[in-house]
């Protein structure tokens, strides 16, 4: 896992934790006035924001190994410089393998961090879509107020005009059907397929029992470097996964509620197109009325 | 632009002698004279003449209102507080909150909803956090009113916020638990609910009451069956464990940990290093007790 080619992700910011330099020492509170609405952070206010400093080489000092940049710079280019991988030395080899790993686990918390973006912007458009449905149903429903508004005017009209003049009849259109009120769908209605299994016992990880594997005691050979790598990973991996999932499950819904808005909207131009021509009418007896 | 001016002081000038020469049988003058400070506004406003061009909005509404015509009175004022918006936020507030309160009067109740809401957020940029949540809440009732499910939904959550900044936690749990249940109904809001959760969970933690922040979370879990599995909840739980433990380096760990994913808000910060600090400071008590 530790050997394949490098990523675009790579330099992407990584989770400093053993940082020397905690911004959340910060003893006064100093965004407590400062909260801005227009922007979802402020700039530099955010004392959990890692500061990491990155090195030349583009990787961050605060890598827990301690590997010097010209150690990196081989790395980098997969020992060509140095006679290849064969004439390296065990060690080399090993802390080799410590820095693939831990350059996996960033490309994989990057990916992770891409997921976790898009999964909000995800959330935030499907608030918007389920606004915009009700907007086309409120819409649908004043049309249904003209309609009945309409009616009455129509009325008005026909009585209207000389004694002897013949009684105005509005042009036949079709009734008007109003707005369809949709439920959710019955098959996904109240939970997903997630719940479900939830419900039948099976998921991987039990209620109220947290995914993570414990926290071992600090690692002392490259081996075991390698595996609490693999482990963060491993975690990384599977969070990922559920939410590529969940993103699925989102695009779903997504479809489906434009499907719904799309039948939605045909009903609402079609009843439009009606009150249209009925107002049309309604408009051309007026003027004739105001013209006798 | 000196032009405009010209034409919107000519306009003006116009219309107040419509006014003086209104006969009291007849609307009609001041109908013209409400059309012309209208256009005189306008002018005023493209030679970017803000204050000018409000103060003839205003003008405007105080005649449709003679005439008993409410609905152009209120959006006349909501022009005045659009102008008003580039110079003085004070006056603005004033005109919206006119506008507010005809929308309401004459039952166009998502429109009052909607003004109400703008006053909120200037009050907001204005650092004013107890006015600008009282008219997110006024815009959340008649958001209500009008049936506007997920309009009453953001305005509930910034004045959950709001209340959180306000150090009134149980209401802003009250408001966040409300949200999260209500959401799980429609197949498009559900997915924030974890969100939600999330929000409450923390302003459970500022509380420092260990049982009661356990308890919620077991709640949380029964009302949404798939939370126990997102990192809201593992950072929660792990949030919960290192308060428990008066752990300040495993604090300051997890919460990094989850900022590196997710961007935590400057609310939420502030929240957590109220956390923090209050774990700094039992931390001291029991060092000077030892």
């Amino acid at each position: 896992m530790f050997g394949s080619k490098k990523t675009p992700l790579r330099d992407a910011k990584p989770s400093s934790v053993g940082h020397a330099h905690n911004p959340f020492d910060s003893d006064e509170e100093t965004n407590d006035k400062k909260y801005n609405s227009s922007k979802k952070t402020l700039t530099n206010t955010n004392p959990f924001d890692d500061e990491v400093d990155v090195d030349a080489t583009g990787h961050s000092s605060s890598s827990s190994y301690g590997l010097s940049s010209s150690h990196r710079n081989r790395y980098k280019s997969d020992f060509r410089d140095s006679g290849g991988l064969e004439s390296q030395s065990v060690q080399e080899l090993e802390n080799y393998a410590v820095y693939k790993a831990e350059e996996t686990t960033n490309s994989v918390n990057s990916c992770l961090k891409i997921a976790e973006e898009m999964r909000e912007d995800a959330t935030k458009t499907l608030v918007m879509l389920h606004h915009q449905g009700e907007q086309i149903t409120r819409s649908h429903h004043v049309a249904a107020d003209i309609d009945h508004d309409l009616s009455r005017g129509e009325k008005l009209l026909g009585s209207l005009g000389g004694m002897f003049s013949k009684t105005w009849k509005p042009k036949k259109t079709g009734t008007i059907t109003g707005p369809v009120v949709f439920g959710d769908d019955p098959v996904r209605r109240k939970g997903n397929h997630l719940e479900q299994r939830e419900k039948l016992g099976l998921t991987s990880a039990p209620k109220g029992q947290s995914k993570s594997r414990p926290t071992l005691s600090e690692p002392s050979n490259a081996l075991e470097k390698v595996e609490v790598e693999k482990g963060k990973q491993d975690d990384a991996l599977s969070d990922l996964s559920d939410l590529l999932g969940e993103l699925k499950g989102m695009a779903i819904d997504m479809g489906s509620e434009i499907g719904r808005q799309n039948q939605a909207l045909d009903g609402f131009d079609n009843d439009m197109e009606k009150l249209t021509v009925r107002v049309n009418g309604a408009n051309q007896r007026s003027h004739r009325l105001l013209g006798k | 632009m000196g032009d405009h001016i010209a034409k919107g002081q000519e306009l003006a000038k116009r219309a107040e002698n419509k006014l003086h020469a209104c006969c009291p049988l007849f609307g009609s003058n001041l109908e013209d004279a409400a059309e012309l400070f209208h256009k005189s506004a306008t002018s005023f406003k493209l030679a970017k003449s803000w204050d000018k061009a409000a103060s003839l909005f205003v003008k405007s509404a105080k005649c449709h209102l003679k005439l008993d015509s409410k609905y152009d009175a209120a959006n006349a004022y909501v022009d005045a507080a659009h102008c008003y918006k580039k110079t003085s936020t004070s006056g603005a507030i004033s005109c919206l909150n006119k506008a507010v309160t005809i929308f309401t009067e004459i039952g166009r109740h998502i429109m009052a909803a909607k003004y109400s809401k703008e006053i909120g957020e200037l009050y907001e940029l204005d650092q004013d956090i107890e006015h600008a949540r009282s008219y997110y809440e006024r815009a959340a009732e008649l958001f209500e009113i009008g049936d506007a499910a997920t309009s009453v939904i953001q305005c509930k959550v910034k004045v959950a916020q709001f209340c959180a900044q306000l150090q009134q936690y149980q209401k802003a749990i009250k408001i966040y638990e409300d949200i999260a249940r209500q959401s799980l109904d429609s197949n498009l809001l559900k997915y924030g609910v974890r969100g939600h959760l999330l929000n409450s969970g923390l302003c459970q933690l500022v509380q420092g009451d260990f049982v009661a922040i356990t308890n919620s979370l077991e709640r949380y879990q029964d009302l949404d069956l798939t939370f126990s599995r997102t990192r809201e909840y593992k950072f929660l739980a792990d949030l919960s464990a290192s308060i428990d433990e008066g752990d300040v380096e495993k604090f300051t760990r997890v919460v990094k940990e989850f900022n590196s994913i997710t961007p935590l808000e400057s609310w939420k910060s502030t929240l957590l290093l109220r956390v923090k600090d209050a774990m700094k400071v039992k931390e001291m008590e029991d060092d000077d007790l030892t």
